[in-house]
């Protein structure tokens, strides 16, 4: 195992990928329970396990790390990928859990939407305040979509839903273009 | 070699919290004193490699951080203590210390356990380096964070007021563990600790440097204007009690008054006074 693994997973934040697990449990306890539920739920579900991603990228000790050769780009990426796979298995059981309840499954596309657009809002905004405003897109977005009648508009907020894939490669591209500039130059993204 | 700042500036909107600075530590112990909102923090994150000025220039080590390779250079021979280091409360001292070890890019495991060791013993930790950090003291907090910024033996050190929470034996230890840094800037409030650590100190105010010399020349600043005295005098710049009971003053002494030697404090508050007008 790379020496930067173990000591990354106890330094990640886990504890908003974690609630949202345990409310997403809870959610499809009482789904189940009362054989009922909003048809748009999902789709929120979804959004509360992209924002606990973009969640965990916060560091405690950013300040003290700020002036060590690996980059915070990099030491968030680590992060990612210790993050990304439990969201998925997290997402996984959710859908599973919902297909037994005779629910219209979710595939990994809306949430990876969600999460790209998060994680490229954390690029480009510096300092702390980056993961948090990263965080809270997933969640603002999917609430407008579902609070927001129909028409042009409207439609055009379900773009994480009807064209999740293109929304993805968009928010991926910002990403990076982000993480480009912030390689460049760390200095001016702080 | 060292750190050479040359006329650089940074705002934040349209506040200049660093107004055209140009400094160098070429070696020893360099302090920055000034007041709380002086811009301290700034140049010293300037200073450390995390923040870019707007203009001017930076050389530190002898290399420019606004190209990408250098900037991993210095990064790789540099320790860094923030204001306020956040760590992990889970973490033990030696696992902490041992990872920021790994971002520091010390590869070899066994090497890099002796490093840290060595960095914990050095801060007076090794009888609590297993024991979880949220267990530990403000003081010994400190400490670990200092411990990670001397990983490695770095050929400069950049402190923001490494002297918080440590008491006076710990105070003493520092200085020791400072010595064996080549080039040292370090910020604080405590001109006594200026006093007792730095070769060369330079006061900060609005974003300017408003002197640098040694500890020496900046006392001198007040030398023949300092007395004490058993009542106040409203004329002096600066006046306040002493724990033996008399006023001691700051300014133009009146005839007949009893000029006393200046120290250090007189010397900064007093250019402190003048520089606010």
């Amino acid at each position: 195992m790379t020496a930067w693994m173990a000591p990354t997973l106890r330094a990640t934040t886990w504890s908003p990928l974690l609630g949202c697990v345990c409310a997403l449990a809870a959610l499809a306890v009482v789904r189940g329970l009362l054989d009922a539920g909003r048809p748009d739920l999902p789709g929120i579900a979804g959004a509360a396990l992209a924002a606990a991603v973009v969640g965990g990228l916060h560091d405690r000790a950013a300040d003290l790390l700020a002036a060590v050769p690996v980059s915070e780009v990099r030491r968030r990426a680590r992060r990612l990928v210790l993050l990304v796979p439990a969201a998925a298995g997290a997402w996984g059981a959710y859908v599973a859990g919902e297909h037994l309840h005779s629910e219209p499954g979710w595939p990994l596309g809306q949430p990876a939407a969600l999460l790209a657009c998060g994680l490229a809002v954390t690029a480009w905004v510096p300092g702390r305040v980056g993961v948090s405003a990263g965080a809270a897109v997933p969640l603002c977005w999917a609430f407008t979509a579902v609070a927001t009648p129909g028409g042009a508009v409207g439609d055009a907020l379900f773009a994480w839903q009807s064209h999740p894939w293109p929304t993805c490669l968009v928010a991926t591209t910002v990403g990076l273009l982000g993480v480009a500039r912030s390689t460049r130059d760390p200095r001016r993204t702080r | 070699m060292g750190l050479s700042l040359d006329h650089v500036t940074k705002r934040f909107g349209a506040h200049s919290a660093v107004d055209a600075v140009s400094l160098s530590a070429a070696g020893g112990i360099v302090g920055l004193l000034g007041p709380n909102g002086a811009g301290k923090s700034t140049l010293l994150r300037m200073a450390a490699t995390v923040l870019a000025p707007d203009s001017g220039s930076l050389s530190i080590l002898g290399r420019d951080p606004a190209d990408h390779r250098q900037l991993v250079e210095i990064r790789r021979r540099l320790g860094y203590l923030p204001q306020n280091p956040g760590l992990y409360g889970g973490f033990t001292p030696f696992d902490f210390v041992d990872y920021v070890a790994v971002l520091k890019e010390h590869t070899d495991a066994a090497r890099r356990r002796v490093e840290v060791r060595r960095v914990l013993e050095a801060v007076g930790l090794e009888d609590v380096m297993h024991r979880r950090i949220r267990r530990l003291s403000g003081g010994m907090r400190q400490r670990v964070a200092l411990a990670a910024a001397l990983v490695g033996r770095p050929e400069l050190l950049v402190l923001d007021e490494p002297a918080n929470g440590l008491d006076p034996d710990q105070r003493l230890r520092l200085r020791s563990l400072l010595a064996d840094t080549p080039t040292v800037l370090l910020s604080t409030h405590n001109i006594s600790e200026v006093s007792a650590l730095c070769r060369q100190v330079a006061v900060m105010l609005e974003g300017r440097i408003v002197f640098t010399g040694t500890p020496a020349e900046l006392a001198d600043l007040a030398a023949g204007r300092v007395w004490e005295d058993e009542r106040q005098d409203p004329q002096a710049l600066r006046s306040w009690l002493t724990s033996a009971g008399s006023y001691r003053h700051l300014g133009e002494p009146p005839s007949g008054a009893t000029v006393v030697e200046p120290t250090l404090d007189d010397g900064y508050l007093l250019l402190a006074r003048r520089e606010h007008g």
